[in-house]
């Protein structure tokens, strides 16, 4: 076992358990957004991301592992500041806060959050929804590229993400192909869990 | 014989092109403190001297000597050689990875190195390999730098010999995007002919890296520099040389060797800068310096308190007719395009601060916008999974310091 504190609690972990796993066991509320429970964590959101002392960078609770003598602090003012101002980025990259999951926005209104000051400039035309399918409609503008659809695809691996900054978006089979011609099932598995509705049903 | 991959040469930066150099009439010139380079007084001195003395002595006695030196990664890292492979060797690296993408705008060091010292460049890989029991080497090199490929691979083949055990891969870089795939994941996973975005860290390279192979990855400039303290035991006595690629506004442009700590004005004075009005330290993630503060030392320690670094040795001058704000926007444009779009605060953060430096250029923002901006820039710094993110705040953090707030001393 290894010994560690976290937000002031000395409290003993095995090794390899993340941070995001011996919080919860405490009942320490770190929020996530990108993690989703047995698939892949690629902690893209950053919105876990925790204080540790001694350590000038914040590090994603859901991918990082304890270590013996680690004080660790989630609620710390710069891991608010920080969550702040990344929840304003999702907002300003969706559009809007309402359309957003309820998850979302509980976290806004927790965090004080209740808009982005700023706006993205329109960067998808109409084009890039073409590859959607009877069954799933795609809003690549609401996206806010949390890659939950991509590890909730796990079996298919038919989600990826192409282009870069501000003009990146998700493409579909290995050659940037239809829905319909890739290996998808319509198992609804990334529709379930896009918090953004940039993945959702027709109809 | 090694492995060759062949593409169109990147028509955005190729050597001559992206540089004054070319305006200069002297391609690359090679002024250090002895009038010329430690890697032509090596040559000159006869190639493979550091290959053949190691034969006769031991990979754990290579190690000592690259220990005492202090040689440190010259990519930007500028962490200590011998520590990196100390933490790697017990988990048998399998394969190493050599980067010469050189992606950094505006730095031509490895290139230099590539073009006109490929067997030092060769022999450092060579003797690495041996000190780390390592049988399968990458070396990556700007796709702009194809006209090297040739006498690389001549002289691997010429010196077949002191070889024999190494099976060389040498690839070109991928053509766009090529900024991020200098970070050392992102290039596993080019390699791996996956998306050239960075990999999460831990497990890190020398645990997990190549097809998940233990690998360490160093840069062509701190291998190279390998022969040369092996066998010229001064030139790391107590100091630390480095190649720096000087150019802007400048007569004479090009790769100057320096040593660490040597006073700024001087390196600079080199260069005969026509006019001197600021410079960017540390190439376009690095930071925006007056010329009224360079009076300091170049290094590190000396170069925090201005919020710049070495980072991999690029120094650009500008004169009076140069606008600093230009260069932040040029600057985050260019972060905002080569974001890899892997996590959310470099993703929306490089365009929310090339919007704001846009705003600082067009006289349009308020006390509180700035506020704001340090507000995205700490989250950016604090946040973010790879150096692009962390560091494409840091030309607008030094403007804002240097240029438009009021100074404390
Ligand atoms: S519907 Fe199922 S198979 Fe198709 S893309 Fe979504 S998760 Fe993958
Ligand atoms: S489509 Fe939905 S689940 Fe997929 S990355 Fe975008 S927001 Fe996340
Ligand atoms: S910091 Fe930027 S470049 Fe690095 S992984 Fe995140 S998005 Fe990609
Ligand atoms: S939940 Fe950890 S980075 Fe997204």
């Amino acid at each position: 076992m290894i010994n560690l504190q976290i937000n002031g609690r000395c409290v003993q972990a095995k090794p390899g358990t993340t941070i995001l796993q011996l919080a919860r066991k405490h009942d320490i509320v770190i929020p996530t957004l990108c993690h989703l429970p047995g698939r892949e964590v690629r902690s893209v959101c950053r919105l876990c991301v925790v204080e540790i002392t001694g350590q000038e960078r914040l590090l994603p609770a859901c991918s990082t592992a304890v270590a013996a003598g680690m004080v660790v602090h989630t609620h710390s003012q710069k891991c608010i500041h920080t969550r702040q101002v990344l929840l304003e980025f999702i907002i300003a990259e969706h559009g809007a806060l309402h359309t957003l999951s309820p998850e979302l926005r509980a976290l806004a209104a927790e965090l004080g959050v209740t808009q982005a000051r700023f706006a993205l400039p329109p960067q998808h035309t109409p084009d890039c929804n073409r590859h959607g399918s009877d069954y799933i409609r795609l809003r690549q503008e609401k996206c806010i590229h949390c890659d939950r659809c991509i590890v909730a695809c796990r079996d298919q691996q038919v989600i990826h993400r192409a282009g870069r900054g501000a003009a990146i978006q998700l493409t579909f089979g290995n050659h940037n192909a239809a829905l319909p011609e890739t290996n998808c099932t319509s198992c609804g598995d990334c529709v379930a869990v896009c918090p953004s509705g940039a993945l959702g049903e027709h109809g | 014989m090694p492995r060759r991959s062949h593409s169109v040469p990147y028509s955005v930066r190729s050597f001559y092109a992206a540089s004054d150099v070319e305006h200069g009439g002297k391609a690359l010139i090679e002024v250090a403190g002895r009038g010329r380079s430690s890697f032509a007084a090596y040559a000159h001195g006869g190639l493979f001297r550091a290959v053949q003395q190691m034969r006769s002595g031991s990979a754990t006695e290579v190690l000592r000597q690259i220990y005492a030196s202090g040689l440190r990664g010259c990519g930007g890292s500028h962490l200590p050689l011998a520590r990196k492979w100390q933490a790697a060797i017990p988990y048998a690296p399998r394969y190493l990875v050599v980067n010469g993408l050189e992606g950094e705008p505006d730095t031509f060091k490895d290139y230099f190195l590539l073009r006109d010292y490929p067997q030092v460049v060769l022999e450092g890989i060579a003797i690495s390999c041996r000190v780390l029991g390592v049988h399968e080497v990458y070396l990556v090199i700007n796709a702009a730098y194809r006209d090297c490929l040739a006498a690389l691979e001549a002289v691997w083949q010429q010196h077949a010999g002191e070889f024999a055990d190494i099976k060389l891969h040498l690839l070109t870089g991928p053509e766009v995007d090529l900024y991020v795939v200098g970070e050392e994941t992102a290039l596993l996973n080019y390699i791996e002919g996956k998306r050239g975005e960075p990999r999460l860290k831990p497990p890190f390279p020398h645990q997990c890296g190549l097809w998940g192979q233990p690998t360490i990855v160093n840069n062509v400039e701190t291998l190279s520099w390998i022969p040369i303290l092996l066998t010229d035991a001064t030139r790391f006595a107590g100091q630390h040389p480095k190649l720096v690629t000087l150019l802007g506004e400048v007569a004479a442009p090009g790769i100057y060797e320096v040593t660490l700590g040597q006073p700024l004005h001087d390196i600079l004075q080199q260069a005969q800068p026509e006019e001197l009005s600021f410079v960017e330290i540390g190439g376009i993630s690095g930071g925006l310096v007056p010329a009224a503060r360079l009076d300091v030392a170049y290094a590190d320690e000396a170069l925090r308190p201005l919020g710049v670094q070495v980072g991999a040795g690029t120094l650009r001058v500008f004169g009076h007719g140069c606008d600093p704000v230009a260069e932040v926007v040029r600057a985050l444009q260019f972060f905002q395009a080569e974001s890899c779009g892997r996590c959310t605060p470099c993703r929306v953060g490089t365009q929310e601060l090339a919007r704001f430096a846009q705003a600082l250029q067009d006289g349009d923002v308020s006390a509180e916008d700035q506020h704001w901006a340090h507000r995205v820039a700490a989250a950016m710094q604090h946040s973010s999974t790879c150096g692009l993110g962390r560091a494409a705040p840091v030309p607008l953090l030094s403007y804002l310091h240097h240029f438009a707030e009021p100074q404390d001393d």
